[in-house]
């Protein structure tokens, strides 16, 4: 996890809906593609608001899901390196997102 | 013949077909239009047209109940004199945009670039013929295939997705392998619509324009997969997946808006189930409706009903389309039929089982 990036936001372009307890679906819109996520994903993806942190996304989702903090954390980083890596999180450079 | 297994996305859109959880919204903006097209089903009743603020709080709406894909459509959807600020809004609640459109007034290059800016997630544009002589008749507005084909290509510019529809007429079935062309050439994802509809108010007069039997024996047989390169003939509606109990997703996998703010279970089946601005929420009457519990009871028992017929399986069949036509949602319509026993034969033709 790119430690420049402490509040992790959405990228505002992308548009997404839980189905359910199954999972949800995140479209980007401009290129037609949908990434399909788990309840965990869709759960986390939706709190990447810019107002938490990695810690604070685990300990939500920890909390939430029953599991064990420290692997929520590990979840939690790869989780978003994933979206990083797909261009689903909002620019990183934007100072508005520096903000703590 | 063993299944292929199914996708994560499948099994999300499956669950959320079978507990009727709206994916998908279609929002007529107006029925205003630049274009006079004869075959259209659209059937103004002059009525006001919700404002631009009314149709804020109805996208407000859509979004709070959970839709994830909105349609914008018309009319010509670009014809509305807030178009930009309603697609915005859309956006900004978090929706995914498809944009229906003719393509007339994206020939317009500063047009375009403001549509592809809104990053839609696809484009949806009509074309009518492979030439102006057909388009234009269609359309009978003169110079509008060149507009439209100036469209397209400043979309291709921008790098857009574009997919193009044609609607099979008797005066365009002759020239489909050009139009295919024009979209090969371009880069775009053609489809073609072998279905002339009623006007909504059950007017017949589009069918006038259907594309003969004939022609449709040679379309679903030797045609289909040659112009789809190498595509198979769909055998459901495309709203529903095989092995679905019910026909389509009318009432269930989304919705219509039309622009006086009706809510109808979908762009054909246009039974108004309430109007958006006079609810709260979408949640107050998307379980509790009987307009909508009864049409999605028809949908299951229309694919009862074909799963009766010899060759069911073949059908693509619109209640909306049956009740305007034959004065019964579960009627079987000719075109229906016919289509189905050409679809069948094409599959035996080449051997594939059900």
């Amino acid at each position: 996890m790119d430690l420049l990036t402490p509040f992790p936001r959405r990228h505002p372009d992308t548009a997404f809906r839980q189905i359910g307890d199954e999972g949800g679906l995140v479209v980007l819109p401009g290129k037609a593609e949908v990434k399909v996520l788990n309840p965990v994903g869709i759960a986390v993806f939706s709190l990447l608001d810019g107002s938490r942190d990695v810690e604070g996304l685990a300990a939500a989702i920890a909390g939430e899901f029953e599991i064990d903090l420290a692997q929520a954390r590990a979840d939690v980083v790869a989780f978003l390196d994933e979206l990083r890596r797909e261009g689903m999180l909002a620019d990183e450079a934007a100072p508005a997102e520096r903000v703590s | 013949m063993q299944q292929p297994p199914i996708s994560p996305y499948q099994r999300l859109v499956e669950k959320a077909f079978s507990d009727a959880i709206p994916l998908s919204a279609q929002f007529e903006l107006t029925f205003r239009c630049n274009h006079l097209c004869t075959f259209c089903y659209n059937a103004p009743e002059g009525r006001r047209e919700m404002t631009t603020p009314e149709i804020f709080e109805a996208l407000r709406k859509i979004s709070d109940f959970g839709v994830l894909y909105l349609t914008l459509t018309g009319g010509e959807a670009l014809c509305h004199k807030d178009f930009f600020k309603i697609s915005a809004e859309a956006r900004r609640l978090g929706m995914a945009l498809r944009i229906y459109s003719n393509g007339y007034l994206l020939a317009d290059k500063a047009m375009t670039k403001k549509v592809v800016d809104l990053k839609p997630m696809e484009i949806e544009i009509s074309i009518h013929g492979a030439n102006p002589a057909t388009h234009d008749a269609l359309t009978r507005i003169r110079g509008s295939f060149e507009k439209t084909m100036q469209g397209l290509r400043n979309l291709k510019e921008e790098g857009m997705k574009v997919q193009l529809k044609c609607p099979i007429t008797k005066l365009n079935q002759n020239e489909l392998f050009q139009i295919r062309d024009l979209a090969d050439e371009l880069g775009f994802f053609m489809t073609f619509d072998a279905v002339i509809t009623p006007k909504d108010d059950g007017n017949l007069d589009p069918l006038a324009l259907r594309p003969d039997e004939t022609f449709l024996q040679k379309y679903w047989g030797e045609w289909y997969l040659e112009l789809h390169h190498g595509k198979l003939p769909p055998r459901t509606n495309h709203c529903a997946s095989d092995g679905a109990t019910a026909n389509c997703g009318t009432g269930r996998s989304g919705f219509t808006i039309d622009p006086y703010g009706n809510i109808l279970p979908c762009v054909a089946f246009r039974r108004a189930v309430a109007n958006i601005l006079e609810i709260n929420s979408l949640n107050d009457i998307w379980g509790t409706s009987p307009v909508l519990n009864e049409v999605r009871d028809l949908a299951v028992a229309a694919r009862e009903k074909l799963n009766g017929l010899e060759g069911g399986q073949y059908f693509q069949f619109c209640l909306g389309v049956a009740e305007k036509q034959v004065g019964d949602p579960l009627g079987i319509y000719p075109q229906a039929e016919i289509n189905a026993k050409a679809v069948k034969r094409s599959y035996e033709l080449l051997q594939i089982g059900d």
